[in-house]
């Protein structure tokens, strides 16, 4: 019995005030079916993929969250998790009132679950399989980036255009603008860069992984940096204005058939 | 040690098919193909050690064999083999054997683009079969229902629907072909085989079927160029003992729906454009260190439970 007292204690466990981890990662089980879990030295990331979108968000033990035991110098636990487990096990995360309330909030990484432990919850996450090969999320190079200035915005303008495939576009005169691949409705983005731009620059990407981007950007307060290149994938870098532990980076493929 | 086990295997087969040569055709075609898989198995061994005399000898081996049963299209490939062989040593090096292979290759190329129709006796079953496997490799995979027609209009004679699945699952037995769909009330498709090919050079760019053992995930050893990258793709070999080795891209989807079967050594059957390796690049894939073959798959079957798994989508996702 002391044994397993013991070794219970030494669990790696932290403690957080703020639920938003898991109010994101039960808005990303709306659009993956399945997502991963990795616990490494000093970050929780929960990562999805699918046929053209990748995405990874971060969250940094060294702001805000707090490690209560740390059993492994370098730990490194990979977890993947159901999107039905997900949303039936973290109900009370769903909406922003109860993550207001909650309190005291642990999380205990266990070899084959993460078990969520606060005031008001008591739940676990189970993983699937043990030790998942997690997908590779590229990064694109710091071109053509373009610091977007009201995201809500531009996700109604997706919303709004009526074919599968988007076409984002940056020229002299127009600035930065979305459309259709046929360039028509043309919106045109507010946006601020800190680099300059004298060439026309454009590329295609599928509205539905576009929309899912713009779509978490305002689970998480809203930054948005568009980095893209010619016919290239496109990347957003997303950080939290209100949580700055939390930043996102995802990544949507290119369409080939026109480029 | 390997290549003695097989060097034996090869000659008692050989030795055993031409006992039946005015015999029993069934018998002496199937183990003129046992030996002619070997040959090819061996040949790629000693290739791979530069042993290039032996090589030859036993693609060579392989090529007459597989013509010898009427399989001409492998005996094609084999052919191919030795000739881009030759044309990589850049020497005059085994050179009788150079000229030989140049002959086999015209001689089976006549054969499968004319001569095709008086080649086989179709009184005898195992001709039937031959001719069925020929359509089949002909047509580069095909329905049950376009194979009757084929057959009907190729050789002015009526076969049914249930004796072309027989000769068809009696080709799969013999690794001649791979079959997906079926038993009864599904679309059957017949595939010929290219695991065992000495070259797949001629499937290039083709839609085909391939099916083994999903045995090493190998997407890290290759490098994402985002400028070209346009589908999120998983990567897997496909039986390590297989010469030349087969690559398997599979889409996300169905890498992050099927992640346990895929953990746990998936038996898979895969639809795809297949090509080399090099047109993962293409894709945004970059890789110096592999030079295999790559199957882009559209369609996953799991082999162990005939169900689908994976049908890819028009688009987005």
């Amino acid at each position: 019995m002391t044994d397993l007292v013991s070794e219970d204690k030494m669990e790696n466990h932290f403690q957080t005030e703020d639920g938003l981890i898991l109010h994101l990662l039960r808005k990303l089980s709306n659009d993956f079916d399945k997502i991963f879990c990795e616990v490494k030295d000093n970050m929780l990331s929960f990562i999805g993929a699918r046929n053209h979108l990748s995405l990874k968000f971060n969250f940094s033990f060294n702001k805000g969250l707090k490690w209560i035991n740390k059993k492994e110098y370098n730990i490194n636990k990979k977890y993947i998790f159901d999107k039905n487990t997900i949303k039936n096990n973290l109900r009370w995360f769903k909406t922003r009132t109860n993550l207001n309330n909650t309190k005291r909030l642990e999380l205990r990484f266990k070899e084959n679950q993460i078990e969520i432990k606060s005031q008001k919850v008591d739940t676990k996450l189970t993983t699937e399989i043990k030790n998942p090969p997690i997908p590779i999320i590229p990064k694109r190079e710091n071109d053509g980036n373009f610091f977007v200035l009201n995201p809500t915005s531009v996700y109604n303008q997706i919303k709004s255009i009526q074919k599968e495939i988007i076409k984002i576009q940056y020229d002299e005169d127009n600035g930065l603008t979305m459309s259709n691949d046929k360039g028509n409705p043309l919106y045109k983005i507010d946006y601020t860069t800190d680099g300059e731009f004298n060439k026309k620059i454009k590329t295609y990407c599928y509205k539905a992984p576009l929309l899912v981007s713009f779509r978490l950007t305002k689970t998480i307060d809203k930054s948005v940096d568009f980095i893209f290149q010619d016919n290239g994938a496109t990347q957003l870098n997303m950080k939290s204005v209100g949580h700055p532990n939390i930043d996102g980076r995802i990544i949507l493929t290119s369409v080939s058939r026109i480029v | 040690m390997r290549e003695k086990h097989f060097e034996t295997k090869i000659s008692s087969n050989l030795i055993r098919a031409q006992r039946e040569e005015s015999k029993n055709n069934i018998k002496k075609n199937q183990y003129l193909e046992k030996a002619a898989n070997d040959s090819v198995k061996l040949a790629n061994m000693y290739l791979q050690d530069n042993s290039y005399k032996k090589c030859i000898e036993y693609f060579l081996t392989a090529a007459k064999s597989y013509e010898k049963s009427k399989g001409y299209f492998q005996s094609k490939s084999c052919y191919k083999k030795l000739v881009s062989i030759y044309k990589n040593l850049y020497k005059n090096n085994y050179y009788n054997y150079y000229d030989k292979s140049l002959e086999g290759l015209s001689r089976v190329k006549r054969v499968i683009h004319n001569d095709f129709k008086e080649r086989f006796n179709l009184e005898e079953r195992e001709e039937r079969i031959s001719a069925t496997n020929f359509l089949i490799w002909k047509n580069n995979g095909v329905k049950t229902n376009d194979l009757k027609i084929q057959y009907e209009n190729n050789f002015n004679t009526s076969i049914n629907i249930g004796t072309i699945r027989n000769y068809s699952e009696e080709l799969e037995n013999r690794n001649a072909v791979v079959i997906w769909g079926g038993p009864q009330g599904r679309p059957f498709r017949i595939y010929p085989n290219l695991m065992n090919l000495a070259t797949r050079v001629d499937h290039y760019n083709e839609s085909t079927l391939i099916e083994g053992t999903v045995q090493k995930r190998l997407t890290k050893e290759f490098s994402i160029n985002t400028d070209r990258w346009n589908f999120n793709k998983e990567i897997f070999e496909l039986n390590g003992k297989v010469v030349p080795s087969i690559l398997v891209t599979v889409d996300m989807n169905a890498y992050v729906n099927n992640i346990d079967r895929f953990s746990r050594g998936l038996q898979l059957k895969a639809i795809g454009k297949l090509n080399k390796t090099s047109q993962l690049s293409k894709m945004g894939y970059d890789s110096k260190k592999y030079t295999f073959d790559v199957l882009d798959s559209n369609i996953l079957i799991d082999d162990k439970t005939g169900e689908k798994i994976y049908d890819r989508p028009g688009f987005g996702g």
